[in-house]
């Protein structure tokens, strides 16, 4: 009898919070459709690995090791960086570079909210985090999930668990952190600036090679990024090629859902109590929040010093919408020029900005791991 | 550099400038291959206009 009871005692109470913040991660997903797909299994996750006694993570008993399927998911999946490049082909499939191809300069924007991955490196710094977590850190602000698993893991850093948390709670948070930065950043009359959409049609050509002169062009710049920007280009090569509808569907929804739903769940073994409920995981989600911020300022901002040299205004905001986050970041742009004037239609303009912030979100990844590993 | 040592503020200043230099870098070389691509494989307008008399 005594051995069907004996567990409750080694319940712990930093255990009992992971129950709750799964919870609520859970509760996210379910009532507020925060990133359904991936908050639900990490918080289910979260619940299942600070059980006491957890065999689903691998743990020492009685001297015996027993492997635990979520750390062989997680060797086989997330520490060999396989998930995140096989979600990045599904995420390449689903993206329309349309309006990116249609006006190039848009990819500025996608540069310039970059910024927030920079400045959260040199604040991750200061406040003590060493290089490779400060880095790590830093790319929260890639807005991009895979790229932040991506580049937490080839680091070796020791808060993968509270930066992927940050990273997609964040994203899923954008429509609340973006506006009133936005409207801080602009004026009225700089809300109200009106952009042309000529929607040219792209040929069917460019769209082909453009996913494959990417490549080569990031691939020669920052061969760090190769893997990344080379598996979302994959991905949107399947489904520009005409030729393979059925891969892109698949590749769009069943690999996509499939390698969501083992990451999320994957992800939670490093949410073991003692390892995340630590000062440093709260200083990580404010840091989370700070990339944030300042990449939606650096897109903005740069906005507004392109207004000095070009004859033809930009709206601002759309700089917002540079950040990986799609199509959230460009809905957000798109709903406050509508409020300021309900004919300034910009979710043309901010898509192709949005577009351009998933591959510069990718190509910052790289550029910084060339900058750092040496 | 030392991956598990935190770096000194001068250290990771360059890295920003570098950093966003690299990108912008990049971003300039992928505007200027869109830009080529649309210039090369845009249909001329002889060929629009035949195809709109048919």
């Amino acid at each position: 009898m005594d051995a069907i009871f004996q567990n409750f005692s080694n319940l712990t109470w930093q255990q009992a919070v992971m129950w709750a913040i799964g919870g609520i991660l859970i509760y996210l997903a379910i009532k507020e459709d925060m990133e359904p797909a991936l908050l639900l299994p990490m918080g289910f996750g979260a619940i299942l690995v600070n059980i006491p006694m957890s065999g689903a993570i691998t743990q020492v008993i009685n001297g015996a090791t027993e492997v635990g399927v979520l750390n062989v998911l997680f060797d086989g999946g997330i520490a060999n960086e396989l998930f995140p490049l096989l979600l990045f082909i599904g995420i390449g499939a689903m993206i329309d570079f349309e309006p990116l191809l249609t006006n190039p300069k848009l990819m500025l924007f996608g540069a310039a909210a970059q910024f927030g991955i920079f400045f959260t490196l040199v604040a991750a710094s200061l406040l003590g985090f060493p290089l490779k977590d400060a880095a790590s850190i830093a790319i929260i602000g890639a807005a991009d999930g895979p790229t932040s698993i991506f580049v937490a893991n080839y680091l070796h850093s020791n808060y993968l668990g509270p930066i992927i948390i940050a990273a997609y709670s964040y994203m899923a948070l954008v429509p609340i952190v973006q506006p009133p930065i936005i409207k801080l950043l602009t004026t009225k009359h700089e809300r109200r600036i009106r952009m042309e959409y000529t929607g040219n049609n792209v040929s069917k050509m460019t769209k082909i090679l453009f996913p494959i002169l990417v490549t080569v062009i990031a691939g020669i710049f920052a061969p760090r990024s190769v893997a990344l920007v080379g598996f979302l280009m994959f991905g949107n090569l399947i489904r520009e090629c005409g030729v393979l509808g059925s891969l892109s569907d698949t590749a769009q929804k069943v690999l996509a859902n499939l390698i969501t739903l083992l990451l999320g769940l994957t992800v939670a073994a490093n949410m073991q109590a003692e390892a995340f409920l630590t000062l440093r995981t709260l200083m990580i989600l404010g840091l989370g929040l700070v990339a944030f911020i300042f990449d939606t300022a650096g897109g903005v901002l740069f906005g507004k010093v392109m207004n000095l040299f070009v004859k033809k205004k930009v709206n601002p905001m759309i700089g917002a919408a540079g950040i990986s986050a799609f199509p959230m970041a460009s809905r957000v742009v798109h709903k406050i020029g509508l409020s300021e004037d309900n004919q300034n239609h910009l979710l043309m303009h901010a898509a192709g900005a949005n577009v351009a912030g998933q591959i510069a979100s990718v190509i910052a990844g790289g550029v910084l791991l060339s900058l750092i590993v040496k | 550099m030392n991956l598990e040592a935190v770096a000194p503020l001068n250290d990771t200043l360059g890295i920003l400038g570098l950093g966003m230099l690299g990108i912008f870098i990049v971003t300039a070389a992928i505007i200027l291959v869109i830009t080529l691509l649309n210039l090369l494989t845009a249909p001329s307008k002889k060929k629009r206009q035949s195809g709109g008399q048919q």
